[in-house]
């Protein structure tokens, strides 16, 4: 049989994602749609390989109503969200803009900035923050202490609190950077000379070159952001879930469901992203 | 007289500026080191310098009792051969896997390869929490092959650690598919077209032309797959009980555990909590020190947006 060169190729490109395509399939598909049926049965560790006793959409219907956990952990994980993400794309655009200036030592920098990406792994750097002596990493001194007492009185450790928490996700944005300064990169050095003939000043030269252009990496980020949030380590619905499947209770159905919420969520917000923010993103080639 | 000072003020205003470009960047860069430096400078003080407010950063007494100790309860030779079995070893085979997809997707044209691709966008939002309980199914189901005689199904094994990655899924797979389709989007036709002409296979042209110049992302996605894996700590946790092939991250939390209530009673903990830190990511520190100068430039050269 003779084929065309075009069949060819696009056999060939079958051939090279062919590998991917059944690595997805065992390893993520059928485990979530299995998932799916399990979380409308009642299975349980004792039970796995009977024939499935399916209950409906009660394990749904007790994560919203019986279980006095799950829906504060969730309501948590988004409050978090909405406050992480504009500062980690703030921090993170700041540092890549800084980065990207040249003065002596900059590679020196750029190091010690991709430094999270690196060894910040949330289990290790976490155990600063999630240790009761929190507040040494900020203020060992005696001193310090009594002066911030003295001005925030019982708010201290709400204070304390915040700024673990603002230092730790500062720690998280280390991707965020690498990819704003990729994307500053690719940015045609003609359009800042037209814009500056022009003349433009450094601040709308900002707003008005660099914002725009950096907006299809944006979505990327803010994206990622999203999503490395919704599987942080210390995010406490994954920590409840994780509780339910392995050690207080033998019920496989019920955490199932709980994973299956949760990815709705998360499915259902990176589509809203991408819908209203891919809105006013700018791509160059477009029209 | 007018255009003096205007020179002038300029030239004051641009090195105003430098220094303060320069003074952010090291705010923000002890930001950063922050956490390292008092991680490490707090596993080598002593129990008594911990609790003395004058000493904050410098120990008085130095201790290296901190790390004695924590070097045997994390059975350190032991977990760091098996941490960088695991980690090397599915690294190696994600960077090669993904790089094999992502080369698929960004240079053929097949009928339904822009709806394939949508599903590596959906497997990167997947949390590993929405599927483990089928993997655990799943991997307890699968017999072990002929080789390993300590378990009889996959559990217990590093097969879970490396059949998916094997296949361009398991620890952010898809994201790493991402990045490398990205990369070679961004790559110029004409290397490809001479070698075809030539009379090179698809496969060959691969491995031969685009693979070489295709590095930096090689390096980056390499890089972020060993240290993912190594600072992973969910699915060891839930893939291996036998303490024989316990990861770093798993000795980390049994040494946490071991601490818990007695923080309560001692600072001693805290010390030992982040020698134990420090020893766990002190090997990719080290790899990152040596290959740190190869990682930024590469990338600023992966051009992470197509």
């Amino acid at each position: 049989m003779r084929i065309t060169l075009k069949t060819y190729y696009a056999l060939t490109g079958y051939g090279f994602v062919a590998l991917w395509l059944v690595g997805f399939s065992l390893f993520m598909l059928v485990p979530l749609i299995r998932n799916g049926i399990w979380s409308l049965t009642d299975i349980s560790m004792k039970n796995v390989g009977e024939p499935l006793n399916f209950i409906g959409l009660d394990n749904y219907a007790e994560a919203f109503t019986l279980d006095i956990e799950f829906v504060p952990y969730l309501v948590e994980t988004f409050r978090n969200l909405v406050i992480d993400v504009p500062v980690i794309l703030a921090f993170s655009l700041a540092v890549a803009l800084l980065a990207m200036q040249d003065v002596p030592g900059g590679m020196l920098f750029r190091a010690i900035f991709f430094l999270p990406v690196v060894i910040g792994s949330a289990a290790v750097i976490g155990r600063l923050f999630s240790m009761s002596g929190g507040q040494l990493v900020l203020f060992r001194g005696e001193g310090a202490q009594h002066f911030l007492q003295i001005y925030l009185g019982e708010r201290l450790p709400d204070f304390m609190q915040f700024l673990n928490r603002s230092i730790f996700v500062l720690w998280r944005s280390g991707v965020q950077i690498l990819i704003f300064i990729a994307g500053l990169k690719s940015i045609d050095p003609a359009l800042y000379e037209a814009a500056e003939v022009d003349g433009a000043s450094p601040w709308s030269r900002f707003w008005k070159v660099t914002l725009p252009m950096l907006s299809p990496v944006m979505l990327v980020n803010i994206v990622y952001t999203i999503i490395d949030s919704f599987t942080d380590y210390f995010n406490r619905v994954l920590w409840y879930i994780r509780l339910v499947s392995f050690r207080t209770s033998l019920r496989l159905g019920y955490p199932s469901a709980l994973g299956l919420i949760y990815f709705f969520l998360i499915f259902v917000l990176v589509i809203i992203v991408f819908t209203v923010v891919g809105r006013v993103t700018f791509y160059r080639g477009e029209r | 007289m007018t255009r003096i000072l205007w020179f002038l003020r300029r030239r004051v205003g641009r090195a105003l500026f430098r220094g303060v470009i320069i003074l952010l960047l090291i705010d923000t860069a002890f930001i950063f080191l922050m956490p390292l430096l008092r991680m490490l400078s707090t596993s080598v003080m002593h129990v008594m310098d911990l609790y003395d407010p004058t000493v904050v950063w410098i120990p008085r007494r130095w201790s290296w009792e901190n790390y004695r100790l924590v070097f045997q309860a994390l059975k350190y030779p032991l977990s760091f051969k098996n941490t960088l079995l695991l980690a090397g070893v599915a690294a190696v085979l994600q960077t090669l896997s993904c790089a094999v997809a992502g080369y698929g997707f960004a240079r053929f044209q097949f009928p339904g390869r822009d709806k394939l691709f949508l599903l590596v966008l959906f497997a990167m939002i997947v949390p590993p929490h929405a599927i483990f309980i089928q993997l655990f199914i799943l991997f307890k189901s699968l017999p072990s092959p002929g080789f390993i005689t300590t378990s009889k199904n996959w559990l217990d094994t590093y097969l879970p650690f490396y059949v998916p990655e094997a296949m361009g899924m398991g620890l952010r797979g898809a994201l790493f598919v991402f990045i490398f389709r990205q990369f070679f989007k961004g790559m110029p036709w004409e290397l490809e077209d001479a070698a075809l002409i030539d009379g090179a296979g698809p496969f060959r042209v691969f491995l031969n032309i685009m693979l070489p110049p295709a590095q930096p992302a090689i390096v980056v996605v390499f890089l972020f797959s060993f240290v993912w894996h190594w600072n992973d700590s969910l699915q060891p946790a839930i893939f291996l009980s036998r303490s024989e092939l316990f990861v770093m991250t798993q000795r980390l939390a049994e040494v946490e555990a071991a601490l818990a209530d007695m923080r309560y009673r001692a600072m001693w903990g805290t010390g030992a909590i982040m020698t134990a830190a420090v020893l766990t990511i002190a090997p990719l520190l080290v790899l990152y020190i040596l290959a740190q100068r190869y990682f930024v430039e590469s990338i600023e050269r992966t051009g992470l947006i197509g």
